[in-house]
C-alpha cells in the first residue's frame, strides 16, 4: 500500500490539513469514530488485517505508523 | 424489574470509600495514557429501560449521551452511553446509573437471572484482580455479601445485557494484554481493540438472545 493511498483514506474524513507526522487524533485531524471508518477502509484496500496486538498502538496515529503497519503485514 | 426502587436504595454502603483511592471509580484513571478515547471522561452504559426511568427522574447534571443500537438478527437492541466528567460530584447523585451505583461488581447472570458470579465492572479493570485493583471496595468481604443481597431481580433485557458484557469480558481476558508490564501500551491495544469492533464479532449475540427468549419469550 502506498503512502498516497493512506493520505487518500484520511482525507475523506480529515477536518484540517496534515502531514505524515502529524498526530491524527491529537491534532483533530480526525476523531475516534473516523479512526474506525479509517482502520476499516485501509483493512480493505489493502486486503489484509491488522492484529492490535500485534503492533505498536502509537503507530497507529500517523500516516509515517500506518503505512508501517500496514506493509509490516504478512 | 423495577428501576425507580433500585435507584431509591443503594446496594451497599461504603462511606468516604473515596478518601481510600481518590475516586478512582469516577474519574477515568486510565484517561492519561489514552490515544483514542476521551481522556476526561468515565463511560456509563444504560439499556433503554433504565435510561427512561434515568430521563424520567431528571438525569444528573452536564451530562453528554448517545444512543446506539446493536442489531439482534432482525430485532434491535437499544443502549445508550452517557459520558461523565463530574469526578464523584454528580448532581443529583440519587440519579447516579444502576453501573455506578454496582461498582466495583458487575453481575454475572444466567438467562434464568440468577447470580452466578461477578466481574469487575470496568473493562479496563478486568485486568487486575482483588491484590493489584485500584478499588479497596474488591476485598471487602462485607461489601460484596451487601451487594449481592441487595441486587435487584432482573429483567429479560437486563440479563440479555449483563450477559453479553459477560461474554465481551472472557473475550477480552483472552487477549494477552499485561497492564503491570506495560500499562500504556496495553491501555493503547485495548483502546485499538474495542473501537474496531472486532471484538464484538466474536460474540455469539443471537444465541444469548436465543437462551434469554427461551426463557421469558420475546423481549426485545
Amino acid at each position: 500500500m502506498t503512502k498516497e493511498e493512506i493520505i487518500n483514506i484520511i482525507k475523506e474524513k480529515a477536518k484540517k490539513d496534515f502531514n505524515e507526522t502529524t498526530n491524527l487524533i491529537a491534532e483533530g485531524i480526525v476523531d475516534s469514530i473516523d479512526f474506525i471508518y479509517i482502520i476499516n477502509r485501509l483493512e480493505e484496500v489493502s486486503q489484509k488485517e491488522i492484529d492490535f496486538l500485534d503492533i505498536d498502538p502509537n503507530n497507529a496515529l500517523s500516516i509515517k505508523g500506518l503505512l508501517e503497519i500496514i506493509n509490516g503485514l504478512e | 424489574m423495577d428501576w425507580n426502587e433500585l435507584y431509591e436504595k443503594e446496594l451497599f454502603r461504603a462511606d468516604n470509600c473515596y478518601l481510600k483511592c481518590d475516586s478512582y471509580c469516577c474519574n477515568n484513571f486510565f484517561g492519561k495514557y489514552y490515544n483514542f478515547l476521551d481522556k476526561d471522561s468515565v463511560v456509563l452504559p444504560l439499556i433503554d429501560e433504565e435510561y427512561e426511568i434515568y430521563k424520567k427522574r431528571g438525569g444528573i447534571e452536564n451530562i453528554k449521551e448517545k444512543k446506539y443500537e446493536l442489531n439482534i438478527g432482525e430485532k434491535k437492541f437499544t443502549f445508550f452511553l452517557l459520558y461523565c466528567k463530574e469526578k464523584g460530584l454528580c448532581k443529583p447523585h440519587t440519579n447516579r446509573p444502576f453501573i455506578c451505583r454496582t461498582y466495583p461488581f458487575l453481575p454475572k447472570v444466567n438467562e434464568f437471572g440468577e447470580i452466578v458470579g461477578f466481574n469487575y465492572a470496568s473493562l479496563f479493570d478486568i485486568f487486575f484482580n482483588k491484590e493489584n485493583h485500584n478499588c479497596p471496595l474488591v476485598e471487602d468481604k462485607k461489601i460484596y455479601n451487601e451487594w449481592k443481597q441487595n441486587l435487584p431481580k432482573f429483567s429479560p433485557k437486563m440479563i440479555f445485557a449483563l450477559m453479553l458484557l459477560d461474554a465481551l469480558i472472557e473475550e477480552l481476558k483472552k487477549l494477552d494484554l499485561n497492564f503491570s508490564e506495560s500499562i500504556k501500551q496495553s491501555v493503547n491495544k485495548l483502546e485499538l481493540i474495542l473501537l474496531s469492533g472486532k471484538i464484538y464479532k466474536k460474540i455469539d449475540v443471537i444465541e444469548i438472545y436465543e437462551k434469554v427468549k427461551k426463557v421469558y419469550g420475546e423481549f426485545l
